[in-house]
């Protein structure tokens, strides 16, 4: 090949040469002035939902040549729907676009929270008017598809302890269900707050919706994944019980006999609640659930054998974790610990049986000498503060009574104690 | 020009071009946020920020706390304020700590000292991590915002200097805060060691705070001055429209009040709950309503009164629904109050003999306060009607519980 052959083969390649460059870069410049200021190549693959949308709504100024501010824009709306759309381009993940705007929405209503200044009534209507607005300012700000995906979540999230696996289905029927207990509880607080309800009325509708909703989702999950959900199955109560339990050594099978008396227990508990739903606080309700816990009680000290038993007690004792917990700070050993929580216990127990004499005494119609009682109580808690005192030391003593383990009124009944 | 030049000249031509067109069609990837997050880091805030373009795109890979460096400075890029980045960062904050929290409380069982542990992390992590989105002088800005908001609540003027004095000691009593929190969740100090060394700090930190701002200014931004005290009452007995005169007495009233309520409270501090410290208190706020009520008169005092009571307010607020009027929730108003009165007054003589060492019978005071108690409910049923006596009773305007009457007073 002559040389000025390869000279004109070389001219033909730069004449090519500059005519790709200078169409590729046409191709590119056209591409990027397309998209939004700042959007990559690649954000359209990233995140896709909502994204038609939100790039359909966007303002026409986002288009002009200077890119306008956050301030530039007066309506709130707006303003949420440019920073969304332009986040969305950059590849943003739906639920932080949806944590961006709730702020941006939130932040909106800073100064009628403010003005209420601290009126109660004024609170309510401004958050609720807040509330009722919340759900159609995501919607204008995320698209109707990035609403939907980061609402069904929320929804699903807040209607699930323990999230169990859910086909779209039934995830569509769930986020349904909930959407209309939530519009419920909108309503019934509007009721409240224009006074069309009162709180007796209130209270006894909003169970109603929950109850209704639980009912529907239980149609909709079936009974095991429905109480894994709430979590109420065995395997959730199993663990719990684990950790209670696991400082004491159980075998497989005391494990077992241990669960299923949990589990009567729990029932029982059930009933009970059931049957005095108009008043916890009687004085029937307390005493079946005592006998309850003592029944309980029995069990446990059976399956596990008294000592261990003992121990069992001693470690579900916020008293006796924070003596071993402050172990050394407050000058304390084992035997110390244990010397204390035996003699609060035994305090504690003389209270209970006083009092329980008093109240059979005062059944029978028998009057009940005040001085006598207070005597009597005095009695008892100077007895277990000097045994204490005397055991301990005045400075262990001192800590114990300055951290509330031990608490003994000038009247001498035990307030708070944690025993 | 010879041919042996030119032909060199066109084939470094074809080198360039070719590069030219390679770069164009397989471009740099874009930068990954780590690397500009720590570039950005130190970019100082002025009221329009420097945004640095780190780019385009949000990545999935980036560690959380590079993506909500990533996401601040492109937001703060697009203008957005300064508390606004704050309350995403907060949020994502919030989000991320929460999770964090479910997987432990689930994997603990709700273990007090893990939760306690997982608490300090979160409280200790915070300005980092709040540091690390916003970047220095955004975070200092959010930061003093907070402290102003707490600490300067009747928002007075405060110097430049005096802003980041304030910070500076309320840095310092924040931080001494955390460590000993840390010291109890590690054993290292108490309770009530910490109980201590709190009120001390929080005390030094008061004392340094008023020595910067001056009394009257410290009193004024803490909004216990004459000022904010008279503004209160105003706003108290708005209703019943004081004259001046009027209104001065009434604010001697309460300050005299406030005086002997501090030092009740200083002398009873270590024993709240003691029966003496109920009895005292009870007895000062009846001398001061007794007062109020020589200044304004009966009638307006007792108007007020009862515009103030909760129970009142929620008869009025439910009369139709609850079929009542005007006349019968006046009538319900003071059967309830002439109850408490008679409960109240019944027992401080009671209590008052005893004290005397004269023997009382419990016994029958019990039974008389029984009968009063089932008398008042009786008066209640038949004035009302079983449905209306249910309602205010379901409600708890009243409840008749084990013989005791107790009226909504919260």
């Amino acid at each position: 090949m002559s040389n000025k052959f390869r000279h004109q083969i070389s001219l033909v390649f730069n004449i090519v040469l500059t005519v790709t460059v200078i169409a590729i870069a046409r191709h590119r410049l056209g591409r990027e002035s397309a998209l939004p200021a700042g959007q990559g190549t690649s954000a359209r693959k990233a995140n896709k939902v909502g994204q038609e949308d939100a790039m359909a709504q966007m303002p026409s100024f986002a288009e002009q040549s200077a890119m306008p501010q956050y301030s530039d824009i007066k309506s709130p709306a707006d303003r949420r729907r440019w920073m969304i759309a332009r986040l969305r381009a950059m590849g943003v993940p739906n639920d932080l676009l949806a944590t961006v705007a709730r702020v941006d929405f939130e932040v909106q209503w800073d100064s009628r929270f403010d003005d209420c200044h601290g009126n109660m009534n004024k609170l309510a209507a401004v958050q609720l008017a807040m509330n009722m607005s919340k759900d159609n300012e995501m919607r204008a700000a995320l698209g109707e598809a990035g609403f939907r995906q980061w609402d069904q979540k929320t929804m699903l999230w807040e209607a699930m302890s323990t999230s169990v696996a859910v086909t779209s289905a039934e995830a569509a029927t769930i986020y349904d269900l909930k959407k209309k207990l939530q519009q419920r509880q909108l309503e019934l607080d509007q009721s409240r707050l224009n006074g069309t309800m009162d709180d007796a009325q209130i209270n006894q509708a909003y169970d109603q919706a929950y109850s209704d909703f639980y009912s529907q989702m239980k149609d909709v999950l079936g009974e095991e994944r429905y109480k894994k959900s709430q979590q109420l199955d065995d395997d959730f109560m199993a663990g719990n019980l684990r950790a209670q339990l696991a400082k004491v050594n159980t075998t497989d099978s005391q494990f077992q006999e241990l669960f299923k008396a949990d589990q009567q227990f729990n029932q029982a508990r059930l009933e009970f609640d059931h049957q005095f739903n108009g008043d916890p606080s009687s004085a029937q309700y307390q005493d079946q659930i005592n006998a309850l816990n003592t029944a309980r009680d029995q069990e446990y000290q059976r399956v596990l054998g008294s000592n261990v038993f003992y121990s069992f007690q001693e470690q579900q004792d916020p008293g006796y974790s924070q003596m071993k917990k402050y172990e050394d700070l407050w000058g304390l050993d084992d035997s110390k610990i244990d010397y204390v929580y035996n003699t609060m216990k035994q305090y504690q127990k003389s209270l209970v049986d006083y009092q329980a004499r008093l109240f059979g005494l005062q059944a029978q119609g028998q009057s009940v000498d005040v001085s006598t009682v207070k005597n009597y109580l005095q009695q008892i808690s100077s007895q277990a503060q000097e045994s204490l005192q005397s055991h301990l030391g005045a400075d262990s003593f001192n800590k114990l009574q300055r951290n509330r383990v031990v608490q003994f009124t000038q009247s001498g009944s035990l307030q708070r104690a944690p025993f | 020009m010879s041919s042996k030049f030119s032909h060199r000249v066109s084939l470094a031509l074809n080198l360039v071009l070719a590069v030219i067109a390679v770069v164009l069609i397989f471009p740099s990837s874009d930068p990954a946020p780590a690397a500009s997050a720590t570039a950005s880091n130190e970019t100082p805030l002025a009221i329009k920020p420097v945004y640095q373009h780190q780019g385009p795109h949000f990545s999935e890979a980036a560690s959380p706390s590079d993506q909500r460096r990533w996401l601040v400075d492109e937001l703060r890029g697009m203008g957005v304020p300064n508390k606004v980045l704050a309350r995403i960062v907060q949020a994502d904050l919030d989000a991320r700590w929460n999770q964090r929290a479910a997987e432990v409380t689930l994997k603990c069982r709700g273990d007090s000292g893990t939760m306690a542990a997982l608490q300090l992390e979160i409280d200790m992590s915070r300005d980092a991590d709040m540091r690390a989105a916003l970047g220095d002088a955004g975070f200092k800005q959010w930061d003093q915002d907070n402290m102003l908001r707490e600490a300067n609540q009747g928002k007075i003027q405060l110097s430049a200097t005096e802003t980041d004095t304030a910070y500076d000691l309320w840095k310092k009593m924040e931080q001494r805060e955390l460590d000993l929190k840390q010291a109890q969740v590690e054993g290292r100090m108490d309770s009530a060691d910490v109980e201590e060394a709190h009120s001390q700090a929080y005390a030094e930190y008061t004392q340094k705070l008023k020595a910067l701002l001056g009394d009257e200014r410290y009193a004024k931004s803490q909004q216990v001055d004459d000022g904010s005290a008279a503004a209160g009452l105003r706003q108290d007995f708005a209703k019943a429209e004081p004259s001046d005169v009027q209104f001065q007495q009434l604010l001697q009233t309460q300050q005299q009040w406030n005086e002997r309520r501090a030092e009740l409270d200083k002398q009873f501090q270590n024993d709240p709950g003691s029966t003496e410290y109920a009895n005292q208190i009870k007895a000062l706020d009846g001398a001061r309503d007794a007062q109020y009520q020589s200044v304004l008169g009966t009638n307006v005092f007792g108007a007020l009164q009862k515009d103030q009571d909760p129970g009142y307010a929620q008869m009025k607020k439910f009369e139709s629904l609850w079929g009542l009027d005007d006349s019968s929730v006046d009538s319900v108003y003071s059967t309830l109050k002439y109850y408490e009165k008679g409960v109240s007054d019944y027992q401080s003589q009671a209590h008052a003999l005893q004290a005397q060492g004269q023997p009382v019978d419990w016994n029958a005071i019990n039974k008389n306060l029984q009968q009063f108690t089932q008398q008042t409910q009786q008066s209640l049923q038949n004035y009302l009607g079983q449905d209306r006596y249910n309602r205010l009773q379901q409600n708890g305007v009243f409840q008749f519980n084990q013989n005791q009457f107790s009226y909504n007073k919260h």
